[in-house]
C-alpha cells in the first residue's frame, strides 16, 4: 500500500516506469516456455504462418491471390493484418512456431499497457497499476496472449483505440491516432468489425459535449477512418465474407425440418406458432440467452468454454474466483466516477460480449475477449474498495483479513499456473477441437517416405492435415499456389486442401484403400484399424504416438 | 413495503418455477453430494498424479488436489448455477426459465435502488437459502432454490416499486415483454410440454 501510495504523486514514475514495468511483466508472463503451452501448433496457427510465409516468398497467399484483404485459408477467409504483420517475423526467426508466437505475446503485452492508461484516466493511477497487474495475470488475457491468436494481435489495436480517444479529449491530435488504430483493428480480426465500430460510437455519444464543439476535428477523425478503412470495404460485401458471416453466425443457422414441423403440429395455430416460436422469435431468445451467459458464473468463475479445449483451462473460468466479490464492490463503487467515465465503463461491458452473441457457440471466451478489460477495471475499483473497509477495521481483524486474503489470491494464483502448465496441455492436445499435437511427427517421419510411393493418402480426421504438411515441410509457395484446391462438403463448413505433388488429403476408407498398391495411408487408427491390416497385403511402416502412449497415427504402406 | 411484498409474491406466483415445481408430485430434493465416491476418487488421483509426473513434491500435490477443494468446488458450482443466465430464464422449468426474462431489469433496479447495508443484507440471505442446493447432487434442482427465487422475485419487486414511480413507461414496456412471456410460457406449457418438445 505504501509502495503504490509513493507513487501516486509521481508523474515519472507514473506515466513512464510503471507502464515500462508492467510491459516487461506482460511479456514475460507471455514468452515464457511458449515452445511448450501450449503444447503444439493448431492449423489456424500454420495457416497464419504459411500464408504470411507465401506472401514473403511470392506477394501472393496460398491460392496465389496477389496482396488480398481476406485469406481464404480452410474457408474462413481471415482478417489479413496479423498474417501481413508476420512477414518480417518469419523473415527473421524463420518458418517455425517462435515467429507465429512472438508477435501476439508482444502485441498483447502493449495491450496491458494501453490499459493502463485507460484506466488512469478513467479512474486513477492506483485503480490503474492494479487492474494492469491483474490483467497481466490474467488467465483470460494470457490463453489469447500465448498461442497464435488473431485476437492476442488485434487487442492492442482496440484498446490503442480507446486509450487515444480518451486522451484526445485534453490532447485533440491524439483522436486521429485512435482513428487510425480503430481502422486497423478491422483488419486484425473478425470480431473488431462488430464491436470497434460500436465502441467508437459509444465513445462519440459518452464524449458528445466536447466534440460538439470540435466539430471540424470529429469530421476529420471520421474521413482518417474512411481512408483507413476504406479498401477493406469491398472484402466486407464480398462472396467470402458472406460465407464466413453464413458459417460461423446465427444468420446462416437453419433449425432442424423435424422440429420446426413438430412445433407448428402443436402450436394451436399458426398466429401463436409466428408468434412464440418462429425463427425470428426464437432466435431473439437465443441471442439474448448466448448474451447473458457470458456473464455466467459457470462462464467467468469455473469452467470457462468448457466446450472448446483450445480456449478453456481445466477447472477454471476466465477470472479467478477472487474477482467475484472485486467485481461486485467494484460495480457499488462505480458511483464515485464522473458520469461519463461510469458510462463508458458500464457500455464498454454492455457491449463486448455481442460479437459472440450473434454466433452459433452457447459461449466464446475468444469473440468476447473485450469483456476482461471492463471485468477487470471493476475489479481494481473493487479491490481499493476492500482496501478501504479493511483499513478501518480494528488492527487484529485487519491483520487477519489481510493474512487471510493474501493466501486464498495466492492459492488461486497457484492454481491457475499449475492448471494452465500442467493438467490444461495433459487434457487438450489431441484432435481436431484440440491442439491438433501429432502432425510435426506426422511429418517428420513421412516427408523422407514420400518420395518411395505412388501416393501418400493423409486421413483428415483432425483437419487441416495439408497445412501442417506444408508449414513443417516448408514447401515453397510458389509450387502450392498452382496446386491449391479447397474442397468444401458445402459451403456452410470449412474445407481441406485437397493435396499437392503426390500428398493427397482427404478421408481414408480402409475397405476400399486397402487394395491401393504403392499408396502410404496416415491416418489414425479409428481410420486404419491395425486388426483391419493383413501383412499380405500391408504394414505398419512407422507409428506416432500421443504423450499418454495412446497410438496417435498409422503409417502403413500397401505392397 | 407492502408494496414491494406485494409485488415480489405477484411476481414468484406467476413465475414458471413455481407454476412448474409446484404442480410437480414429488417434492424430494433427491441425492445429496458424498464425501467421498468413485469420480471424485479418481479425479483427485488423476490430478495427483499428474502432478508428480510433472515433478511437484507430495504436499503441493496434496494441496492442490484434495477432497476439500474438489468438495468445496462443487458446493460453490451448485450455488453459482442458481444465476446461470441459461437456467434462469431460459431452461430452469424445462420449457422456460425459472423467471422471465422481463424480471431481470427489474432485479437490477432493485439492486441499484437499495442501499449498502440492504444490499448486503440480501446478498447474505440469498446465500444462506442457496446453502442446501450446494450440496444436492443434481446441479439444477429447482425446488431447494425455490426460496432464492423468491428473494430475486423481492429484488425485481424493490425495482418495480421504484420504477413505477419515476419510469412508468419503461415499467409499461417490461409489461408488456411479461405479458408476451407468460402467454408463451402458458402455451408451451400446455402444448408442447406434454409432448416433451
Amino acid at each position: 500500500m505504501k509502495v503504490l501510495e509513493k507513487f501516486k504523486n509521481n508523474k515519472v514514475s507514473g506515466d513512464l516506469l510503471l507502464p515500462f514495468g508492467i510491459f516487461i511483466l506482460a511479456f514475460l508472463l507471455r514468452i515464457v516456455f511458449i515452445n511448450k503451452v501450449p503444447v503444439s501448433l493448431n492449423w489456424d496457427e500454420t495457416s497464419f504462418a504459411y500464408n504470411a510465409y507465401s506472401i514473403l516468398k511470392t506477394g501472393k497467399d496460398e491460392y496465389g491471390n496477389f496482396m488480398p484483404l481476406q485469406f481464404k485459408s480452410v474457408g474462413d477467409y481471415k482478417a489479413p493484418l496479423f498474417i501481413y504483420a508476420l512477414v518480417p517475423f518469419i523473415k527473421i526467426f524463420g518458418l517455425n512456431l517462435w515467429s507465429v508466437r512472438l508477435l501476439p505475446s508482444l502485441t498483447s503485452s502493449f495491450s496491458v499497457v494501453a490499459f493502463y492508461f485507460i484506466v488512469k484516466v478513467l479512474t486513477q493511477r492506483k485503480v490503474a497499476f492494479v487492474s494492469a497487474l491483474m490483467l497481466c495475470f490474467s488467465p483470460w488475457h494470457l490463453q489469447f496472449s500465448r498461442g497464435g491468436a488473431d485476437v492476442g494481435f488485434a487487442t492492442i489495436f482496440t484498446t490503442a483505440g480507446i486509450a487515444f480517444f480518451l486522451y484526445g479529449n485534453k490532447k485533440p491530435k491524439l483522436y486521429y491516432l485512435s482513428a487510425v488504430f480503430f481502422s486497423l483493428s478491422i483488419y486484425s480480426y473478425f470480431g473488431e468489425r462488430l464491436f470497434v465500430p460500436l465502441i467508437f460510437l459509444w465513445l462519440l455519444f459518452v464524449n458528445r459535449k466536447q466534440l460538439f464543439e470540435r466539430k471540424k476535428i470529429l469530421l476529420k477523425i471520421i474521413f482518417v477512418i474512411l481512408i483507413f478503412a476504406l479498401p477493406i470495404f469491398s472484402s466486407l460485401v464480398s462472396q467470402g465474407h458472406q460465407e464466413k458471416i453464413l458459417k460461423t453466425t446465427v444468420f446462416g443457422y437453419q433449425r432442424p425440418g423435424e422440429y420446426v414441423t413438430q412445433v407448428q403440429k402443436l402450436s394451436t395455430s399458426v398466429l401463436t406458432y409466428d408468434l412464440f416460436h418462429s425463427s425470428l422469435a426464437e432466435g431473439t431468445f437465443g441471442f439474448i440467452d448466448r448474451y447473458l451467459t457470458h456473464f455466467s458464473p459457470r462462464f467467468l468463475f469455473f469452467f470457462g468454454p468448457s466446450e472448446d479445449p483450445r480456449q478453456y483451462i481445466f477447472d477454471m473460468g476466465m477470472l479467478y474466483l477472487f474477482d467475484l466479490p472485486f467485481i461486485f464492490l467494484g460495480l457499488t463503487s462505480l458511483g464515485k466516477l464522473k458520469k461519463k467515465n461510469r458510462m463508458f465503463t458500464v457500455g464498454w461491458l454492455l457491449l463486448a460480449p455481442l460479437p459472440a452473441a450473434i454466433t452459433r457457440d452457447p459461449v466464446h471466451a475468444r469473440r468476447a475477449f473485450n469483456m476482461v478489460y471492463p471485468l477487470l477495471m471493476l475489479s481494481s475499483l473493487g479491490f481499493w474498495e476492500s482496501a478501504a473497509i479493511i483499513k478501518k477495521q480494528p488492527v487484529k481483524l485487519k491483520k487477519l483479513l489481510l493474512v487471510l486474503a493474501a493466501l486464498v489470491s495466492t492459492y488461486l494464483l497457484a492454481f491457475y499456473f499449475i492448471s494452465y502448465y500442467i493438467y490444461t496441455p495433459k487434457k487438450n492436445y489431441k484432435g481436431p477441437a484440440g491442439w491438433q499435437w501429432g502432425y510435426q511427427e506426422v511429418v517428420n517421419k513421412v516427408t523422407p517416405l514420400a518420395a518411395h510411393y505412388q501416393k501418400v493418402v493423409v486421413d483428415t480426421t483432425y483437419q487441416g492435415p495439408y497445412i501442417f504438411f506444408l508449414f513443417f515441410q516448408k514447401y515453397p509457395p510458389e509450387l502450392y499456389q498452382p496446386q491449391a484446391r479447397l474442397i468444401q462438403a458445402d459451403p456452410q463448413s470449412l474445407g481441406e486442401g485437397a493435396g499437392y505433388d503426390n500428398y493427397e488429403f482427404r478421408p481414408i476408407y480402409w475397405p476400399e484403400d486397402r487394395y491401393k498398391s504403392g499408396h502410404l495411408f496416415v491416418g489414425p487408427p479409428e481410420r486404419v484399424r491395425p486388426k483391419d491390416i493383413d501383412p499380405n497385403e500391408a504394414r505398419v511402416v512407422e507409428q506416432v504416438l500421443f504423450p499418454n502412449g495412446e497410438v496417435a497415427w498409422l503409417i502403413v504402406e500397401v505392397y | 413495503m407492502k408494496n414491494i411484498i406485494t409485488a415480489a409474491i405477484f411476481l414468484f406466483i406467476l413465475s414458471p418455477a413455481a407454476l412448474f415445481t409446484l404442480g410437480q408430485k414429488d417434492f424430494s430434493p433427491g441425492e445429496t453430494i458424498t464425501v467421498s465416491d468413485r469420480v471424485a476418487r479418481e479425479t483427485i488421483n488423476n490430478n495427483r498424479g499428474l502432478l508428480f509426473e510433472a515433478g511437484m513434491p507430495n504436499f503441493v500435490a496434496r494441496l492442490f488436489a484434495n477432497k476439500v477443494t474438489y468438495r468445496g468446488r462443487m458446493i460453490l458450482i451448485r450455488i453459482g448455477n442458481t444465476f446461470e443466465p441459461h437456467y434462469l430464464f431460459f431452461s430452469g422449468a424445462i420449457i422456460a426459465g425459472c423467471l422471465y426474462l422481463s424480471y431481470l431489469p427489474l432485479m437490477l433496479a432493485g439492486i441499484y435502488y437499495l442501499n449498502n447495508k440492504l444490499r448486503l443484507l440480501t446478498f447474505i440471505c440469498l446465500i444462506v437459502s442457496l446453502l442446501p442446493a450446494g450440496f444436492i447432487a443434481h446441479e439444477y434442482n429447482t425446488f431447494v432454490r425455490l426460496p432464492a427465487l423468491f428473494i430475486l422475485c423481492t429484488l425485481a419487486g424493490v425495482g418495480l416499486a421504484r420504477l413505477i414511480k419515476i419510469k412508468p413507461k419503461v415499467v409499461l414496456f417490461l409489461l408488456m415483454i411479461f405479458i408476451y412471456e407468460y402467454l408463451r410460457f402458458l402455451h408451451d406449457y400446455l402444448y408442447l410440454l406434454p409432448a416433451k418438445v
